[in-house]
């Protein structure tokens, strides 16, 4: 057939076709998959293929003109209607999307089509229109969309319940008639908790909250603990569930419940996902996949909320031990002289979080002083990638001087990023400020004891002072005698008067060695010293002590000198208190011979060893570390404190202070000092 | 003054003091021997003449107070003047207890030390002359026999010529011969001189 002609038909019948129902085309037409449509000019539909009649429900006549309004869902019609109409006006070809009433009542999304044919002269004769089936496809969007939207709601990491709030909110919506809710496994992995519940009623809510996880209580609590999806058609025959549980639904008038166990990666059941209706029913296919998808967003939140609670907890434990012991973190890559830091390394270099940092800004802090020691640690660390530590001072803007002690190591560069330092800047100002109040009192505690001990070589030092003081003055006698002579004899006057310098300076040094030793001083002194010459100072005040008590003294000095760094003072307190204490023990002893040797040895291995033995009855094996302990003492008038300070003095040199017990053979008190490598 | 020939022994291991001492005494006229040592002094010679010790108390080793006591066991009558750069009151006691002269604090004065110095050798010269009488005392009666020393000893006891002839069964006429020998030998002319000769010669017990 020629076009014209077919047109001419066209604007009399629909497809150009009598009512026969046997033509071969409109056999056609009603197989297609598709339900088709045709319209006159003004709009009145003029035929429905068989399929459109099938899927509705309507006959044909129900449907022609504007029958086939009823069929569209109410909500939808007026903007089918408008948008229709509005075609026809303008004579152009269109679409919308509306729902469709099938002939089981349910509606679904279809795609109205519709396009004019126009004769030769360009006037429209009839519009031809194709409905196409979009539900599933719509549905499968809205569900990507819902899906998409909370996974960036868990994405910006929104709190868990507001989030499982949301999926509740888009399942309602994606699904009519449904009320959902989200419950969680508690920790002690024996109760259901409701997380979120938008649209249930606060006393079904309520009700099942805090619920143990039970097969009869729910399809929730069957859910976990079955770690299974619970369909429940119709509570009112249903066997599953308790009374209790019966009760709390009926009073709701929810009719069906379905839940799926929320699982973890690991397979641990997390909580549940339910949905309830006040209908009766079972999931359609549809459903169980939207279930099955939100089940799953589900879990990956409470998974990522666990995580990211867990790693906050951890971040805040972190920080709060780096606050209490006053240790920060931080990290340096040498090479572009990018630092991380965290909290507490900003708060002890007294930088506000947020400022610009950087090496510079790091070396800012530096005390001045250091700056120098700060600069060569970091350029080894740029050059030689070695593990590094080191103490310094911080100057504050305030005026705040600040200790801190760097400790870092390096890490070569791997994929994570170039080479780096991991390292660690602890506060150590009030250690420090410990350690010399701790100096400060061990120095007066020092010097108490070395006062007493000096107290007790009173009559010692009184003879050592009085003898130059007897020279002195039988030589100014003597010179007086001489001078008054006619003539006088000068030449024995200028010798007489050399021996009063001489006792003069005699006098003059055991006061200046004695002022020395009764000095106060608020902190160890370290510098090279002889402990031969010390030795001998001491002994010089204090030989006479021996004699005194009616004991003999043996020096045996190494040969040379015995360099050593340390404070002169109190080393001779050390030698003074253990010489002292080998008399004492001597003064009541029974033996014939009382002696007290003191020695001195240079050992190969780089110590000075200083030991001081007496003939008295020694000490007993197991009293050789009680001697040192503070306030033991065998003395009369003692106080114990000695050999305790003792050793603390010896040790504050790095060396080591200790009693030996010879089986009866006396005493004897040793200590060592690293020697000083010094030119003899 | 003191005697010249008189000698003061000085005892002190200090320098200062042995030194101080010996140019006072130098200067003052006096003759003196160092000792630095209670060994070198007590080993050492003494003396001829008339001397004393300054003797320092803390000597190491043998100790003042031990060189004191060991003078007085020796049967030396030396006369101590003590020195000490710390005196107590026991160590005092203790030295006068040993027959010291004088204990001396130091410092001392010139003119505490030579008149302690003065006395001490005073002391000495009289136990010195004292000790020569003694000894010549004893010389003469050193010469007595037997038989003169049995009839001194009768007549000591205040018993008349026959009461010795009597107790010694000899005759009276003899008696009175041993009696004038006796005289003639330590010669002394009455009893009572020969009483206080033959006290002179026995050491005071």
């Amino acid at each position: 057939m020629e076009r014209e002609a077919l047109l001419a038909a066209a604007s009399g019948e629909p497809f150009g076709l009598s009512d026969a129902p046997h033509d071969a085309f409109r056999l056609a037409i009603d197989t297609v998959p598709g339900l088709v449509w045709s319209a006159r000019p003004d709009g009145n539909v003029d035929f429905l293929n068989q399929r459109w009649c099938d899927y509705t429900g309507m006959s044909l006549e129900a449907a022609r003109g504007w029958g086939w309004e009823s069929a569209i869902a109410p909500d939808d019609l007026g903007g089918l209607r408008d948008y229709w109409r509005g075609l026809l006006q303008s004579e152009t070809p269109g679409e919308v999307e509306a729902r469709l009433r099938g002939a089981d009542g349910a509606y679904r999304w279809f795609l109205f089509r519709a396009v004019p044919l126009r004769d030769a002269r360009g006037v429209v004769v009839r519009w031809y229109g194709q409905t196409t089936d979009i539900d599933d496809r719509k549905r499968a969007s809205a569900l990507l969309e819902a899906e998409r939207r909370l996974l960036e709601l868990v994405a910006m990491g929104d709190p868990l319940p507001s989030l499982l709030d949301a999926l509740c909110r888009a399942t309602e919506s994606l699904e009519e008639g449904a009320l959902c809710s989200v419950l969680l496994v508690a920790d002690d992995g024996q109760h259901l908790l409701h997380v979120a519940a938008p649209s249930l009623s606060a006393d079904y809510v309520s009700a099942v909250h805090g619920a143990p996880v039970a097969t009869d209580i729910g399809p929730c609590g069957a859910a976990v603990a079955c770690k299974q999806v619970i369909v429940v058609e119709d509570f009112d025959h249903d066997p599953r569930w308790s009374a209790d549980y019966l009760a709390i639904v009926r009073r709701n008038g929810l009719r069906a419940g379905w839940s799926a166990p929320i699982l973890a990666r690991t397979g641990d059941v997390l909580g549940a996902f339910a949905i309830y209706f006040r209908r009766t029913g079972t999931p359609s296919p549809w459903q169980s996949q939207l279930i099955d998808r939100f089940t799953h967003v589900a879990s990956i939140a409470i998974e990522r909320s666990r995580a990211q609670g867990a790693l906050q907890r951890s971040e805040a434990q972190l920080a709060a031990a780096q606050r209490l012991s006053a240790t920060g973190s931080f990290t340096w890559e040498p090479e572009s002289g990018a630092i991380e830091w965290s909290d507490e390394v900003f708060r002890i270099y007294g930088i506000a979080r947020g400022e610009r940092l950087d090496m510079h800004a790091a070396r800012e802090r530096v005390h001045p002083d250091d700056r120098a020691h700060f600069d060569r640690v970091a350029s080894a660390a740029v050059l030689g990638g070695k593990e590094f530590e080191f103490g310094h001072r911080l100057l504050l803007p305030g005026g705040e001087v600040k200790h801190v002690h760097v400790v870092a190591s390096p890490r070569p560069a791997d994929e994570h990023g170039p080479r780096r330092y991991f390292g660690a800047v602890r506060d150590v100002t009030q250690q420090q400020q410990a350690d010399e109040a701790l100096s400060r009192a061990r120095a007066e505690l020092a010097h108490v004891a070395r006062v007493t001990t000096l107290g007790e070589l009173t009559a010692s030092i009184a003879h050592e002072v009085n003898q130059p003081l007897a020279g002195i003055v039988m030589n100014a006698d003597t010179s007086l005698r001489l001078l008054a002579e006619r003539p006088p004899d000068v030449a024995q006057v200028g010798e007489a008067t050399q021996r009063i310098r001489r006792d003069a300076q005699r006098a003059a040094d055991v006061i200046v060695r004695l002022r020395e030793l009764f000095r106060r001083k608020a902190s160890l002194e370290r510098q090279p010293l002889d402990l031969h010459d010390a030795i001998r100072d001491v002994l010089s005040l204090s030989h006479r002590e021996f004699g005194r008590h009616g004991v003999e003294l043996q020096t045996m000095l190494a040969p040379g000198r015995a360099m050593v760094l340390g404070d002169r003072v109190q080393l001779q307190q050390v030698v003074l208190n253990l010489a002292l204490n080998a008399v004492e023990a001597l003064v009541d002893a029974p033996t014939a011979v009382r002696e007290v040797a003191l020695g001195t040895t240079c050992t190969p291995d780089g110590l000075v060893r200083v030991t001081v033995s007496d003939t008295g009855p020694g000490i007993a094996a197991g009293d050789v570390e009680r001697v040192f302990t503070a306030f033991y003492t065998t003395k009369r008038g003692g106080m114990g404190m000695g050999l305790s300070i003792a050793r603390t003095i010896v040790e504050s040199h790095g060396g080591r202070l200790w009693a030996e017990s010879r089986d009866g053979a006396g005493g004897r008190f040793a200590f060592q000092l690293p020697a000083l490598d010094a030119p003899a | 003054m003191t005697a010249p020939e008189a000698v003061v022994l000085v005892v002190d291991d200090d320098v200062s003091v042995r030194e101080g001492l010996e140019g006072l005494l130098r200067a003052a006229g006096v003759r003196c021997e160092l000792f630095a040592s209670a060994d070198d002094f007590l080993a050492a010679p003494r003396p001829a003449g008339p001397s004393c010790v300054v003797l320092d108390v803390h000597l190491p080793g043998t100790s003042g107070l031990e060189v004191a006591d060991a003078l007085r066991r020796r049967g030396e009558p030396l006369p101590v003047i003590f020195i000490t750069g710390r005196g107590t009151i026991p160590m005092t006691v203790q030295a006068m207890k040993l027959g010291a002269v004088e204990f001396l604090p130091k410092p001392f004065g010139e003119e505490e030390l030579l008149r302690a110095i003065d006395q001490a050798i005073a002391l000495d010269v009289a136990t010195r002359s004292a000790r020569a009488e003694r000894e010549m005392a004893q010389a003469r009666l050193d010469r007595l026999t037997a038989r003169e020393r049995d009839v001194l000893a009768l007549v000591l006891r205040g018993l008349l010529s026959k009461e010795i002839a009597q107790q010694l069964g000899t005759a009276l006429q003899t008696v009175k011969q041993h009696r004038s020998r006796i005289m003639q030998k330590l010669g002394v002319r009455s009893v009572a001189e020969l009483v206080r000769l033959t006290r002179e010669a026995s050491p005071p017990t």
